[in-house]
Order: C-alpha cells, then structure tokens, then sequence
C-alpha cells in the first residue's frame, strides 16, 4: 500500500463490467513529506475520498478483490482509506509548507515559510525564515523536525486550488525541499485555536 | 490502472486458445494530460476501442482476470475508454 494524494476523477462511459459504478479517481502517490513520486495512477474509490485528500492505495489485486467483496477480477488499485494524519517515529515532527512569502524590508530573512505540522504532538503552525537564502531548499528551521519537507506541490493544499503559490518568480510548485533542524520545544510557537 | 492511446491493432493468426476472438492493440502509454510516456505494450482490448482513443488499462495478473477465462497469459488488459479526466478545476465535494 501507499500514500497518495487525489488530484483527479476519470469518467469512461464504456469500461469492463466489473468497473461498473465504480468511482474513478486519479491518484499520485506521495511522500509523508507531500512530495509527488512515481506516476499518477487510476484507483477504484471504497472510501468516499474527495479532492485533495491524503488516501491510502492497495496496489494488488487480492486486496482489490476482498475490499471490493467479489471474485478476482482485472481491477488492482482501490483506495482503501482517507488518511487522518501521518506520524514518523522519532523526535522528528514533519510537515508541509502552506504558504511562503518574500521576507518584509527590512528584515534580514529572504523567505519566510510557514509549516503545517502534521505531528500529532506538534499540531501547528511554525514559520521558519531564510535568512540571506535565495532558494526555498536552504530554509531552515529551529521550530520544525529534521525531516526534509516539501512545499506543497498540488493546487489542493489546505488553502483550496488558489493555483501555484508564485514565491519572486519561483513557482512554488516546484517541490523545492525544505530542510529544517531539529526540532527544540522552547522555540516552538503553539498555534492551535 | 494507467492511462494509454491506442496506436495500432496487433494480428496474430495463431495464438493461445484463451485468447480466441479477442483482439489485441498496441497501446502507447501516456500520463493523465494524455503525452507519451514510456515504451509500447501490446494488450488485450476488453472494450472495443479504437486506434487513437485514450484508455486506461490495468497490468499484471490482474489483466489476465479480464477475460472470460482467467487461465490465460495476457499482462495487460484495456478495461476502459476514457471519456474525461477532471483535475485542476475539479469542484469539491459537494452535496452527494
């Protein structure tokens, strides 16, 4: 099984029989991180996924057939689950980037990048600044885990589909990766309503 | 399941018995936007689709339990014809 992001539906009015009513979504499989990797594949929905949700895939065809309670048949990829939250072991928290903006003047930072923590411990905002960086791959950040993060590459991040978040002409659909230092709870703002 | 073009019918006068009266197309796989990605399959066509149609098709053994007799070699199988892939201004879940 593996992670994947919903960035699609597929509609076919003429499909073999055993894909009758079925729901069609086009998943691309992703790291804890929110990365993309691998190519987008066609999943068979058992678990109501919408737009945008993290789901989990069986790729083999034994557990299509059992989730999908029927015989064996030529369907191999179901989507078997909308992922709450992801947790790594460790000390390492990990999250996403939900939105990055040049540094204001002024300030010495370039970037300033805020982190959606997915942690379960360490629900929250953080914002990490780059300071004298020009590129998103150097930011780093006291506040968050030492897991590489992503920015968000798909327009279906927590925001809506706004389309790609432009950071000084960089797209930042281009899944630059963030790196941050460990995490230290004395520098870590709790930001939960 | 993966999406492919249909690019050419593949005629075999002999092959295995499993096999008879179904055809067999030469698939160029392609990525969601529908360009070229990869190297041709030769599949088996479950759904009588048509040089130049987009459709996706399932790999594995999973192709062989496509046909009527799941007792045959095949490793890719076109299960469908692809209509529509709705990304970027897919609307949200709504009211269903």
């Amino acid at each position: 099984m593996f992670l994947a992001r919903v960035v699609g539906e597929v509609v076919a009015t003429i499909k073999h029989g055993d894909l009758e009513a079925q729901k069609l979504l086009l998943v691309q499989p992703v790291t804890p991180g929110d990365a993309a990797v691998g190519k987008p594949a066609i999943a068979v929905d058992t678990a109501d996924a919408g737009p945008g949700d993290l789901v989990l895939v069986a790729d083999e065809g034994n557990a299509a057939a059992q989730v999908l309670r029927r015989a064996r048949g030529p369907i191999r990829t179901v989507v078997v689950g909308v992922v709450d939250h992801v947790e790594l072991g460790g000390d390492a928290g990990f999250g996403s980037v939900d939105y990055a903006r040049p540094g204001q003047r002024g300030e010495r930072a370039d970037l300033r990048v805020s982190l959606r923590i997915l942690r379960a411990s360490l629900r929250g905002f953080a914002e990490a600044s780059g300071r004298g960086r020009s590129r998103m791959s150097e930011v780093r950040s006291r506040e968050v885990g030492e897991d590489a993060l992503r920015v968000r590459s798909d327009p279906w991040g927590p925001r809506g589909p706004a389309g790609p978040v432009r950071l000084g002409g960089v797209r930042m659909s281009q899944a630059l990766d963030v790196r941050c230092a460990r995490h230290e709870r004395a520098g870590y703002r709790e930001d939960q309503p | 399941v993966l999406f492919a073009r249909v690019v050419g019918t593949v005629v075999c006068s002999t092959r295995v018995p499993a096999w008879t009266g179904q055809r067999t197309l030469l698939l160029q796989p392609t990525d969601p936007d529908g360009h070229d990605q990869g190297r041709w399959v030769v599949a088996v066509d479950l759904v009588s689709a048509a040089p130049g149609q987009r459709v996706f098709y399932v790999r594995g053994r999973e192709a062989a339990n496509a046909l009527a007799d799941p007792d045959n070699p095949a490793d890719a199988a076109i299960v469908g014809i692809v209509d529509e892939v709705r990304t970027g201004a897919w609307p949200a879940r709504g009211g269903a």
